[in-house]
């Protein structure tokens, strides 16, 4: 046998393993949620200076930093302090002086924020401090826990149950997080008070549906993997459930 | 100037299938190869603000590698026994025999006339399996990744010399493998002391 029927033999039959889909969804999951704890930045943070100031003149691209010892973050856990200090800088950066604090945070920087705390939420550890499908138990739950009252409307007939809350951090404000879910798809939904009105907004991040609106002095800022339109008559059952409790008080 | 994310995007994404395959072949199974690419891709995504030249292939396997080796050593505890001496080598050919023994068609492949495909694949994927991982890796990328010597090389750390030899012995051993009948051009000997 030659070196090419050789060649031809393996390259026939030998397999070929690919990435799949799922494969690749959970790189992006993990890329989105580093990526979202490190400055894109060239002024990083105090950790990441060093490797970013040393390896710019090794050949062909190749650093050794990339091949250093790997058990350095064998399992990159989030950090939300450096997230939080990127977010910060990022904001900083990315805008001059008060105009950023006179805007609504823009949808890109919420879009991350949200995926970085949906992901953390759906990793190991508790996705919530409350846990029921009860939303006259949820409710209360957050009093003395939060300094307002967010609303969590049943929507077990629409498809959509409760599983519970918890308090969690949107960049440096204290939120309302509420967990639905449908079939096997989670429905995350961070609620905060806001003086502005905002229109609606739907967008798509890194694969996740974001949905955000204000209603009744709260924002309310959401984030799924379910498909969009499922996704949009969870936001119209809730603000029709919300709509109608303002103008019939519940008996 | 694009973000790190949007790199990501551009350069390594389209590398996933690549590097998959080199952490799959590597490690011979798909949990632990699923680990190790998504392990790279988070080192990719650290240092790709360093990476330079055109092709991010190359650059993108070598972390793949590294990651894949580091799994392979965690999990053997110690370097020796990642199969890269030749006792191991040896013995590991004979089981492979042993396992192929079964007289008649099983054991040769005749290119010209090419088995049910199925059987081609299982052995020709038990033989290239059963090579150790520094033979098997160049193999795996010269022949289902396509990519040049001078590429291995970079791929693996090593001078262009030994990517020759490694892929010459690599072949030597794929082809009493899987042509022990019908090789009279396969080198005789092998067996005397």
């Amino acid at each position: 046998m030659t070196d090419d029927d050789l060649s031809a033999l393996i390259q026939q039959h030998a397999s070929r393993y690919r990435a799949d889909s799922a494969l690749r969804a959970a790189v992006r999951t993990r890329v989105a949620l580093e990526a979202a704890a490190m400055p894109d930045h060239p002024m990083a943070p105090p950790g990441n200076t060093a490797t970013k100031a040393s390896g710019h003149t090794h050949g062909r691209g190749f650093t050794a930093h990339a091949l250093g010892p790997t058990s350095a973050r064998p399992h990159p856990a989030f950090s939300w302090n450096s997230a939080l200090a990127g977010l910060v800088l990022g904001l900083a950066l990315s805008a001059t002086g008060l105009w950023v604090w006179q805007q609504p945070p823009a949808q890109e920087t919420l879009g991350q924020a949200l995926i970085a705390r949906h992901v953390q939420a759906l990793g190991p550890g508790p996705l919530l401090a409350v846990v029921s499908s009860e939303h006259h138990t949820v409710k209360p739950w957050f009093q003395g826990r939060l300094d307002f009252s967010p609303p969590v409307p049943d929507l077990a007939d629409q498809g959509f149950t409760l599983r519970g809350a918890r308090v969690d951090r949107l960049d440096t404000r204290a939120v309302a997080a509420l967990v639905y879910q449908r079939r096997q798809h989670q429905i995350e939904v961070f609620i905060e008070p806001s003086p502005r009105n905002l229109a609606p907004q739907a967008w798509q991040q890194r694969g996740f549906e974001l949905r955000r609106w204000t209603d009744g002095g709260m924002q309310i800022a959401l984030i799924s993997d379910l498909n969009a339109s499922e996704l949009d008559l969870f936001v119209s059952q809730w603000r029709a459930r919300q709509a109608g409790h303002a103008m019939a008080p519940p008996s | 100037m694009p973000s790190l994310t949007q790199r990501f995007e551009t350069d390594i994404l389209p590398c996933l299938d690549a590097g998959y395959n080199l952490a799959r072949w590597l490690l011979r199974e798909d949990a632990s190869a699923e680990d190790v690419l998504q392990d790279a891709c988070l080192r990719a995504l650290r240092h790709l603000d360093q990476r330079q030249g055109a092709d991010a292939r190359p650059w993108f396997l070598r972390i793949v590698r590294h990651c894949a080796y580091s799994h392979l050593q965690a999990r053997a505890g110690h370097p020796l026994l990642l199969g890269l001496n030749e006792d191991e080598l040896d013995a590991a050919q004979e089981r492979w025999q042993r396992s192929q023994a079964e007289p008649d068609s099983h054991g040769a492949l005749d290119p010209a006339q090419p088995l049910h495909e199925r059987q081609c694949r299982d052995t020709v994927n038990a033989a290239l399996r059963s090579l150790p991982p520094f033979l098997r890796e160049v193999l795996v990328l010269r022949e289902l990744e396509g990519l040049d010597y001078a590429e291995i090389a970079l791929i693996a750390g090593l001078p262009m010399g030994t990517v020759m030899s490694r892929l010459s012995r690599a072949r030597a051993r794929m082809r009493q493998m899987l042509a022990p009948a019908s090789a009279p051009d396969a080198p005789k000997g092998r067996t005397t002391p």
